[in-house]
Formats: structure tokens, sequence, C-alpha cells
């Protein structure tokens, strides 16, 4: 018996290939109800959203089923988008091609650990990986100056944070500055710059910096002592007595143990022993590295976004320590960081709100380092190293977890702080310093805050508070 | 008592199929035999015994002995038929080349030993000469107790040079030695399998190396029924070839006797029930009846597929691995042709097709012809797959279009059917399909033969070649029987090991019974998996004019990662020769490769045809 079965072709498509980024975020807000959604090829259904936006949106979505599959432990359905996504994204391709291969490799770790101790094995199975895992590059102080000046992604904080800080110590002989960056105080040279020009001379500049035990990338080859002595050293030569300490602290715990220092200080400054000086609290895109209210207060190997913690009754480092800035009565904390939502427990949620900010500085990269340079393998793997944390790691390890700006406006203004505008030096000089890169750049001003954009899309903001 | 004939290829093996025994006679005669625990042979070089016998598998080829003495053939032929099977290379020659090293412990029989070797062997000792030293080898910890037996089933010189408390894994069981110039070294001292394995007290005898012709005896307890099952295993198959097939289904009586004294849940106790079951269907004369064809058999076959696709990891590496070669051939052609031999539930498409839909220089137009048996019921389930196909490809904007060709068989199908454009880059896929086209009743040719040829007519840029990595279209049947009870061993301890409770695991399992079914059951025709190893289908299909296609690095690399993520440790991956296999602890199990037809150059001679020895070289002999 023979039997002949025809099914016709489709109509044709529209082209919707090849398109520019801009689909990527036209897709996020619909995309957010739809996490949960069953595997794509059940019986192999595909959802019918599928590939109707371009490539990246398909990357994404085959990316989301990909985790979820390997969430709900779903090996056939994973192992074929694994297949598919080792075939679609080279590692050496196209931005929206590394970007999905950054995101294919997180989610090879995730799942490897799910298993016993297959993650070795997997990773070295991988293919064409190696040239991304060099995420333990240390830096040297010129190479991370340099590193950071690439891009305004890092400066348009500086900028506009010295900006804000110069205007609130006007007048003060001594100048107390709390540097909490993941930069390594590259914003310093420039802030003493400008305050040794000040109309009514330098102040005394003391400095301190969190020496955080946990390594996050970027990371540097000297110490902090070394380092401060390096910056007293530029400062004298800008005739600034500069006293530099550094505090062993850690973001797990919300700094406490500076916090702690902090408030003797600011006490025997109440008793009046010291110099009245002006506290400014600089963070530039490291609070969202203090646990929020999600993360279980268990250790690390038991960590998992299950446990049964009731959630009225959490304790949140990131909030402890913003009621305790409050408590230190700043003359100003200058708020800047990744505008971005990485917060959720649920990893499918987390992937596609990273993979909707991520693309940025893949996208970016083009306009600044040439393929096949040395920084540019630092460049991309700073970003995988962020993407891996998002996306592999839970508990304590999970440190990437990123708010909004709207949320963390709600958090200020939950710890008695008020918001103060920027000036108009500020705008313009973060203005100036955007001319200097490539056109997609673009600031904007919400309200009291600035916002970077690239490409009309959220980068980064800076907002600036004083105690209410 | 009067012997049909079965299935045989031994090619002078008609003496002991011929032997007729009333059963008085039969009894007295193994009463007899059973008196004889050691029977020197005429020139004094072997001896045998009538405790236990143990398969086993020496790792060299050994050279053809003198040929014993007549009166002892029938015993010779328990003790060696099969279970010395591992023979040299067949006719090549060749050497392994196996990237990794098999012990004799782990060692499948050498690839290409497969049967067919021309008067290799059957009813004579084959022993190396000299003898090979003896080599002790520790045992492998992490091997479970099943497969462990097995094993060491094989490769009874170790078994004879551990002391019982050397950690050797299983209770102490009879094993016999010879004794004579060298004896002792060759693996291919296998003992006696026991005719009655309700006999729990037996005796082991121990070789000692330095005293010619004699023996030392070691007595110990035999208790385990699950060795005595193996034994009486090999037993019943050895009567079923010499086709005394009285003992045979006596022996099956007993074996279900002694299955009530283990676990049949796992190990050796539920493989040997399968095996029980075959050679019972066998015994009841239901090998030469055609399969049940039929609805609830389609049915069945669909979704006992669809279980054994899930629970191991054997069908999903061969669909990746066959898709991954399939997506690199297709590299750079704007029109592309699937040809896939069993669509079944199209569960290797959406891959491919959401692959092609991202490549890069954006995605070709595709077009699937899927060969199924057609639906029973009426219904059109190629064209159900085929729609759903349908909808995944334009979700995904593939221009796509889909044809089922519905046939029983494969060999029923045309070229003509399958709609080749000139245009397009054709890629023929069959997953476990060619296996089936190897048998046949004579005189017919088997069609392997008809359909290579017009596969090759069709120039495919690629033809993805998945077959089980066995032997299990030998002539002789205890040959065939003792691989498939390897083979199926092997894979099912990688079910019990890979899903340790899952639903789907007995379905899975029943999926393998119906392979067991047929490679013990079934004969002739309707004898359907016969399958070969790798070796034999490359020199096939090298002679239908394909040459090799590497599948490369980054298959191999994909497979191994893909399967450290999602499967349990054991299953390893293996690149020979540009071909990937997947396998449980370093044994094979299944192969992939890919294949390329050679163009045909205008004006000179067409390819030579195949000779029907060529093409089923082992089916020549083998019916009776």
């Amino acid at each position: 018996m023979m039997q002949f079965t025809e099914t016709p072709s489709p109509p044709p498509q529209p082209p919707s290939f090849h398109q520019s980024p801009t689909p990527l975020f036209s897709s996020l807000s619909m995309n957010k109800n739809q996490v949960h959604r069953t595997s794509p090829w059940p019986g192999f259904p595909m959802p019918k959203s599928l590939g109707s936006f371009g490539d990246a949106n398909c990357m994404e979505q085959l990316l989301v089923h990909c985790a979820n599959a390997i969430e709900t432990n779903d090996a056939t359905l994973a192992q074929q988008i694994l297949w598919v996504l080792n075939n679609i994204a080279p590692a050496d391709g196209d931005s929206n091609q590394r970007l999905t291969c950054g995101f294919l490799r997180a989610l090879i770790s995730r799942a490897a650990k799910n298993g016993t101790c297959k993650m070795l094995a997997a990773m070295a199975n991988a293919q064409n990986y190696d040239n991304l895992c060099n995420e333990t590059h240390k830096f040297s102080i010129i190479e991370l100056a340099n590193f950071v000046d690439l891009t305004p992604w890092h400066r348009f904080g500086f900028t506009a944070a010295n900006a804000a800080i110069i205007e609130a110590v006007e007048g003060y002989s001594v100048v107390h500055i709390v540097d909490l960056s993941t930069t390594h105080c590259m914003q310093i040279p420039t802030l003493i710059d400008a305050i040794a020009n000040r109309l009514e001379g330098p102040p005394l500049v003391k400095l301190t910096v969190a020496g955080a035990v946990e390594d996050a990338p970027p990371m540097l080859d000297l110490s902090y002592e070394e380092l401060g002595s390096k910056l007293v050293n530029f400062a004298r030569y800008r005739n600034i007595h500069m006293e530099f300490q550094v505090i062993s602290s850690s973001y797990t715990d919300g700094f406490s143990s500076l916090i702690e220092q902090l408030r003797m200080q600011k006490l025997m400054l109440s008793g009046g022993i010291g110099e009245p000086e002006a506290l400014v609290i600089n963070c530039h895109m490291m609070l969202h590295f203090v646990p929020d209210e999600s993360v279980p207060l268990i250790s690390d190997s038991e960590a998992s976004p299950n446990y049964p913690f009731e959630s009225s009754s959490i304790y949140s480092p990131r909030w402890t320590l913003l009621k305790a800035l409050r408590c230190l009565d700043p003359n100003v904390v200058v708020l800047v960081d990744e505008d971005a939502d990485f917060s959720s427990n649920n990893v499918a949620s987390r992937l596609r709100s990273a993979f909707n900010y991520l693309w940025i500085p893949y996208d970016t990269v083009d306009t600044f380092l040439p393929r096949g340079s040395k920084q540019r393998q630092w460049y991309e793997s700073y970003i995988f190293w962020k993407i891996q944390n998002v996306i592999a790691q839970e508990g304590l390890q999970r440190i990437e977890r990123l708010e909004p700006k709207n949320r963390w406006v709600q958090r200020m203004r939950n710890a008695d702080f008020r918001a103060i505008p920027f000036g108009e030096d500020a705008v313009s000089e973060v203005k100036a310093m955007l001319d200097e890169h490539a056109a997609g750049w673009g600031l904007k001003k919400e309200e009291d805050d600035l916002v970077l954009t690239w490409k009309g899309h959220n980068v980064a903001f800076a907002t600036a508070w004083l105690p209410a | 008592m009067i012997v049909e004939p079965i299935e045989s290829s031994m090619p002078h093996g008609a003496r002991f199929i011929r032997l007729e025994f009333s059963p008085a006679e039969n009894e007295r005669r193994e009463k007899e035999e059973r008196k004889k625990v050691i029977v020197p042979t005429a020139n004094g070089r072997r001896a045998i015994t009538n405790t236990s016998q143990i398969p086993w598998a020496p790792s060299t080829p050994p050279p053809p002995p003198p040929p014993p003495p007549r009166q002892q053939q029938l015993l010779l032929v328990v003790v060696v038929r099969g279970l010395l099977r591992p023979k040299a290379p067949a006719g090549s020659g060749r050497p392994p080349r196996r990237r990794r090293l098999q012990g004799p412990l782990l060692g499948a029989p050498p690839r290409g030993a497969a049967a067919g070797a021309p008067g290799d062997g059957h009813g004579q000792l084959r022993l190396p000469h000299p003898p090979p030293r003896l080599r002790r080898r520790p045992l492998q910890p992490f091997r479970s107790r099943l497969l462990g037996r097995l094993h060491s089933l094989r490769a009874p010189h170790q078994l004879l040079l551990l002391p019982p408390t050397s950690g050797f894994p299983d209770p102490p069981y009879p094993t016999a030695s010879l004794l004579g110039s060298g004896w002792l070294d060759l693996p291919s001292c296998a003992p006696h399998p026991h005719p009655h394995p309700h006999h729990h007290h037996h005796q082991s005898v121990l070789v000692v190396p330095q005293q010619q012709q004699q023996l030392t005896v070691v007595t110990a307890l035999e208790e385990d029924p699950g060795i005595q099952l193996v034994h009486a295993l090999m037993t019943c198959a050895e009567s079923v070839e010499r086709g005394d097939s009285s003992l045979a289904a006596s022996l099956v009586e007993e074996m279900q006797a002694l299955l009530a004294r283990v676990n049949t849940s796992c190990g050796i106790g539920k493989v040997a029930g399968y095996f029980i079951d075959a050679l019972r269907h066998r015994l009841l004369g239901l090998g030469s009846a055609a399969p049940p064809a039929a609805a609830s058999a389609y049915g069945n076959e669909v979704l006992l597929y669809h279980h054994f696709y899930e629970a191991c990891p054997y069908l999903k590496f061969a669909h990746f691995t066959a898709n991954q070669a399939i997506l690199e051939a297709f590299d750079g052609h704007d029109c592309v042709h699937v040809i896939d031999f069993n669509l079944m539930h199209g569960l290797q498409w959406p891959a491919l097709i959401q692959a092609l839909a991202l490549r890069a220089g954006g995605p070709p137009m595709l077009r699937l012809t899927g060969i199924g048996p057609p639906s029973p019921d009426g219904r059109d389930t190629l064209r159900e797959i085929g729609l759903r196909l349908v909808g995944l490809a334009r979700s995904v904007n593939v221009r796509f279009a889909f044809r089922g060709v519905a046939a029983s068989r494969l060999e029923d199908v045309k070229p003509w059917m399958l709609q080749v454009r000139p245009d397009e880059a054709v890629a023929v896929n069959s997953i476990l399909q060619l296996h089936k086209l190897l048998g046949s009743d004579p005189p017919r040719e088997p069609p392997i033969g008809s359909v290579l040829p017009w596969i090759r007519a069709l120039n495919p840029k690629i033809m993805t070649v998945v077959e089980q990595e066995a032997s299990h279209n030998q002539p002789g049947f205890l040959d065939r029987f003792t691989e498939a009870l390897y083979y199926y061993s092997t894979l099912f301890d990688s079910l019990e090991a890979a899903c340790p409770v899952q639903p789907d695991k007995a379905l899975a399992e029943l999926y393998l019974q119906r392979e067991i079914c047929d490679v013990v059951g079934r004969e002739g025709a309707a004898r359907v998996e016969r399958h070969e190893p790798l070796d034999k289908w490359r020199a096939r299909l090298g002679r239908a004019g394909f040459r090799p296609l590497h599948l490369g690095s980054n298959a191999f690399k994909q497979a191994s990662m893909l399967l450290t993520l999602f499967s349990a440790e054991g299953y390893s991956v293996e690149e020979v020769d540009g071909c990937l296999t997947l396998g449980w602890h370093s044994r094979p199990l299944i192969a992939a490769s890919a294949w390329q037809a050679v163009p045909s150059v205008v004006n000179s001679p067409p390819p030579p045809p195949l000779p029907r020895v060529v093409i089923n070289h082992d089916d020549s002999n083998n019916q009776l």
C-alpha cells in the first residue's frame, strides 16, 4: 500500500530577519507574562510568537525555553535546544550571537550544577568557549583606567557624581568620601582634579574604601594599600592632602563593619574630636551586590530559591545599609547603578531581563574596540561574568541583583532620603563626555535624575540624595 | 525424538542437527557425560568437564586447533560454540582502530569479529598457538553486578587466576580449565555449561599448569541462581542450535523455575526473563511467523519508541548527531530536502528546522519526505505529523513542505516517490533502519542490494546512518544469542543506571524486549533486527558506492557535552574513524556515521553489481 501525504508550503513570510536590535525591546513588556510557558515543542509545538520578531527574539525565546527545560529537568527538550543554540550562537558571531552564546554557556553551567559534579566535564566539552574564559584577568591601574574610559558605561556615573559631589561639599575644608564602587577608585582622580581647582582652595580629602574580600570583576593586580598610596601621591601633585583608609568589609552583610567604623568616627566628630567634615557616600554600581530581601539567610551551600523563608520576617542587608547610611547624616549620597531588573527568583524571568539589557554592551563594543583585541576580550568576559552570575548562580553567590531605577528611588525614599536634582553643570559635563563617544549614546533627564541611554534604551542612572 | 531443523549456518553443521535421540537415550547419554568430569581427548591436550560452563571472549584470535575426536564433538560444541565465540576479525585482518582500548574484561568482541568469515571455526576449537601470556587485570569496581558477571563469564582466565578472596564480586562459581601444553593460558578454555542448573553444588576445577594432564580440583559452592540462569541460557541456546528442541524446551521450563529465585525486576533476572521468553517464543514455532501486523502493533511500536526515546540517550544521540551532519552538509544550500526513512513522531526535525531558521545566511527552502508505515486505523498519521512540522516551520519562518510516503517496508519505496529535484541538496536519514533490509527468504536477495543503489542514484549530499553496534545477523544461532545476551545486558544495565525511577522505563524495556524477541525468536524473513557492527556497514556502504564523511570534532564535543549534562555517568561517546559511537562503560552500543554518494563517472562502467554473497554474506548459508 502506498500513500502520499502532501503538506503545502506556508504562505510567503513577511521579511523579518536581520533587523536592528530595536525589536528586542519591543517585546520586553509583552514577554513578562510568558515566563512559565510550556515547552516549545510539546509534541513539538512551538509557540506562535517564536520567530516573529527576528533572530534576536528567537534566540531569547530558545534560551528561555532552555532555562525552563533545565529547571523542570526536561532533559530531552533541554538537549534539543542546547543543540540548536550550539549551532546558531558561535562565540565569534555577531553581537546577538555572542550574547546568546554567553547565555548558552551560563545555562550549561547551570545545568551542570543541577547535576552532580559535571561542571568541569561539561565545560571542557563545550565548544569554542576557550576565549571567553578570561574573567580572572587582573588589570594594572593603567589598563583599568583605559578600560573604564573606553565607554560611557562607567564614565557617565563618574562625571555626574563628581559634579554633584563638588556642589555638595562647597565650603567644607574637610571632605570625607566613602567610595563604594566596583571600579577601584577610578573615579577619584578626576574628582581630585575638580576639587583642586575649586575657588576656595582645596580641602583635606579623606577617602575611605571598603576592601571587599570577594572577587568581582574588574579585578586589580595590586592591593588597596598600594592603590591608596598611588592616589595619595596623585593628590599631592594637585596640592591636596589626602588620607586614605581601607576598611575590610563585605557587601554580603551590607558593609556592616564599614558602617560601624563610620558611626564611631561620626560620634567622635560630634563629640568635638576632629574638624567638622562633609560626608560623601559615593555608590557606584556596587549597592546591587548587597543582598536584598530575596536572598535567604542561609549558608551558600544550602542557598536555594525555594528556601521556605517567611518573606515578612526577611532581613535585608540592602535595606539595613540604606538606613545605616541615613543615620550617618551624609552631606550627599550619590547612587549610580545599571538600570535593569535582575532581582527575580525565577531564572527564566531573569534571563529575559538580562538578555534585554546585556545586548547593549555587546552592541556597543563594535564602536570602540576592534575584533580580536585583548581589551575586547576583557570587556566581553566582563559581560559574560555578569551573565554567568545572573543565570548560573544562586543564593549569596548571585550578586548581580540589579534593580531598576524606580525601585532604588523607592528604597531611598523609604530610608528617609530626598532626591536632589543634578545641576546644569552636571548635565553639560555629561553631555561633553558623551560627545567623545559613539553617536548611539544619549542622556535623558528624568525628574531629578540622569539616565544614560544607548539607542534610546536605558543603560544606567545617576541619582543624588540628601537626608530628608 | 525428532529434532526439527533450525536455522544454523554451521558449514559442516548438519551432523549436529541430524542427531536424533530417543528421550531415554538422551537421558542416558547425558548421565554418561555427566560422569565424565574430565574427558581427555585423543591427543591428550585438552579436557572437558561437565561442570558449569562459562562463555567468554578471548581478545586474541586463536588459531585452529587440531580436530577433536568425532565422538566428542557434540560435547565440544557445547563447550565451544558461542562460548569461544570471538574470532579473528573477519577476513580483513585490519587492526582495531578504536580510540579507546578495551581490556578483555571490558571487551566486546573485536569489531568486525562478526560472523561470516567462511569456515571460521564452526564446531572447532580455535586456540592461540603459542598461547598468549596470562595477564591479571584488576576488576572494575564501578561495574554493575550484572555486567561484572557477564564480563567475567567472558573472561574466564581471570576467573581462574583470581582466588576467591581476591575481591571478585560474585560468589565463586564453578570453573573448569583444561590442562595441556599451554592450556591454562588459553582464553578459550571455557568451562562446560551445566545442563542441570538446579544442581547447586558444583565442583570448581582449577588448573595447575605445572602438572601436565592432571587436574587439581577445587571445590566451591555454587549457589547463585543468576549465574545458573546464564549457564542455562547458554545451554539452551546451544541445544536450540543443535536442534534439540525438547532439551531446549525442558531447559526453558527449568529456567522459568529458576527465575522465581532471582530478582526479576533488575539485573540478570530481568534480562534472562526476556531471553527465556524469546526462546520460548521460538520453540513454540512462532519464530517463522511474520511479526504481528495491524493496528495495535504499529500504535504500540510508536508508543514504545517514544518511551525508549525518553528513557535513555541512544535515540537522542542518534538524532542530534545526524542533525549535526545534515546541518553542516546543508551549509550554503538554498533548497534542501531531507528524506527520513522512518518518520515516527518526527522528533528529530524540530531542532533541525529551528537551527536552519537561525543559521547564518538565512533559512533555506526545506522539503521533508517522511517515510512510515501506513496507518492501519485509517488516520493519516504521516499527514498529522507533517502538519505539525509545517506549523513549526511557519512559526520560525522557514519555507517548508512535507510529503509523507506510506510504505510498510522500506524496500517498497521507489525513488520516483521521493520527488527529488535536481537543484536541491538531499539528505537521506536512516536511524536504525538499514539493518531491516538485510534479511529475506531465499531465493530472494536481501532488499539492501536494491535499496542502496537507488539511494546512491539520488546523489544525496549526505546520508546519515545510525545502527546498533552489534552482531545480531550472525548465521549461527548460538553466536547470535551470546552476542545478543551480552549486548542487551549492557543496554539494560545502562537503562537501570540511567533512570532509577522512571515511569518510562518499563515501556522502554518493552521496546528492547521486542528486539530481543526478534533477534532470538525469529528466523528468515521474519527476523528484521539484523544488527551489524560499524565495520560491516563501512564495508557494505563502501562497496555500494558511498564514501564516508567525517562527523567532525564538533559533533563529538557536542554529543559529549549534552551527554555529560543530562545523562547518568557511564555513557561514553567515542570517535572511530570519523564515526561516533555511544556506549555504556566503553562498550559501544550504537554507532552514527555519515556518507556521501561517490558520483558516478560518466563514460566509465557502472560499479559492478553487488554479489549476493557480499550483500548478505551471512544469510547465504543461513537457511537449511
